[in-house]
């Protein structure tokens, strides 16, 4: 029975202190399923912490996935990445990164660009 | 796909590895007591290693297919130099050294040999606390020793099942028996560890009681009751079917050997789970 106290105490420490070993999105530009209205010209990815990201890529519909670059060489909280100039529909963004214990993590989000309206692309 | 592909092998390593560290755990306590199966348990223990070595290498070249998030990652230098330099780089090299030294140990029967084997398994399960969630965790060295002690009883369980299978197949039934009734004794006082040692590191991995509701928290919870089904098996051998071998009926040893087949399937289920649980999932999440 003496265990029990034990396990209390531990659990009592744990739950102040445990620490997030993986990177997860906290805020995002277009954010996660947002309705927009204008081609944003920039991808803006913020993580709950440093994580270094493998690959992201953006897709139409079902059409094929399209990679985007450039990647962060480091590990970094904020992203941003140049996007292409998007036609109405809804996209999903998804990405890879490696957090900070070694583990491959996977990501999405998910956006619509509305109907009829102007691009805000730099021509 | 390489999510999936990466999984089936890091649950394939998982059950060779404990398999052979089991079995030189097994041979460094009770190998003096396998007067004719010894040869066939060590050779299993070489086999064990060397097919967890190739899983372990074809888990850890598919990383970078994982950070690609496609399999062209395999072809991709920088990716597999990003997979070599990160935090999985050293474990990778760590358990591969441990396997080699298991499978080399094991060659001869000679206590030298075995005690190189033993280095090999204290390595192997080593690695396990390098990365991981474990490795960046707070309270990091409480964590490892845990996970250590953890991880090494769970290979002096499971590796000994092979031998003790087979010495019911090749020993006298006294001889069997008698081994059964020592395994037993250890593993009596040893086995409810791995709960504590588990539940110790839940309590300190997960941030509140919630996360149990999370695919993290479900897979851990399915581990406990593969956990309770296992105990309720080994209690049958301990009580009922290892003492019964001591009759030399073919009955009785076919019981036994049924019941230790099962627990066999049940911990190789319990890697499979802790193998998805660890590679697609955290406990934070």
């Amino acid at each position: 029975m003496k265990i029990l106290p034990l396990l209390s105490g531990l659990a009592l420490v744990a739950l102040g202190v445990a620490a997030d070993a993986h990177a997860r999105l906290q805020k995002s530009s277009p954010a996660d399923n947002s309705v927009i209205t204008a081609s944003p010209s920039n991808l803006v990815l913020n993580f709950s912490e440093a994580a270094r990201l493998t690959a992201l890529s953006i897709r139409k519909g079902e059409e094929p996935k399209q990679s985007l670059k450039p990647l962060p060489t480091t590990a970094t909280q904020q992203i941003s990445v140049p996007l292409p100039p998007l036609t109405p529909g809804t996209y999903s963004v998804s990405w890879r990164l490696v957090s900070d214990d070694g583990h491959i993590m996977g990501g999405a989000l998910h956006f619509t660009l509305a109907v009829g309206h102007a691009a805000d692309h730099p021509t | 796909m390489p999510d999936i592909l990466s999984v089936v092998l890091r649950a394939l390593s998982f059950v060779l590895l404990f398999q052979s560290a089991g079995i030189a755990i097994f041979i460094a306590l009770f190998g003096r007591r396998l007067a004719n199966c010894g040869n066939l348990v060590r050779r299993l223990g070489q086999l064990s290693a060397t097919a967890a070595m190739v899983l372990v290498a074809g888990h850890y070249a598919l990383e970078a297919a994982r950070m690609a998030g496609d399999m062209s990652g395999l072809w991709d230098p920088a990716l597999q130099a990003m997979a070599w330099n990160s935090p999985a780089g050293a474990p990778f090299i760590c358990r591969l050294i441990g396997l080699l030294l298991i499978a080399i140990g094991l060659w001869r029967s000679d206590g030298r040999w075995t005690m190189v084997a033993v280095g090999g398994v204290v390595l192997a399960a080593g690695s396990f606390t390098l990365m991981g969630h474990t490795s960046v965790h707070a309270h990091r060295g409480a964590l490892a020793a845990l996970l250590m002690v953890h991880l090494l009883i769970v290979a002096f369980w499971f590796g000994a099942l092979s031998p003790l299978y087979a010495a019911s197949l090749r020993e006298t039934p006294i001889r069997a028996a008698d081994l059964i009734e020592r395994f037993t004794l250890v593993a009596t006082w040893l086995v409810p560890v791995i709960l504590l040692a588990g539940t110790a590191m839940a309590v300190l991995l997960l941030p509140n009681v919630a996360a149990l509701s999370q695919p993290y928290g479900e897979l851990l919870i399915a581990k406990v009751v593969g956990f309770a089904l296992l105990m309720g098996l080994a209690a049958a051998n301990k009580w009922r079917l290892g003492p019964a071998l001591i009759s030399g009926t073919a009955q009785s040893g076919q019981s036994f050997r049924r019941s230790v087949a099962t627990e066999y399937v049940l911990i190789a289920a319990v890697l499979t789970i802790t193998a998805v649980m660890t590679s697609l999932f955290s406990p934070e999440a």
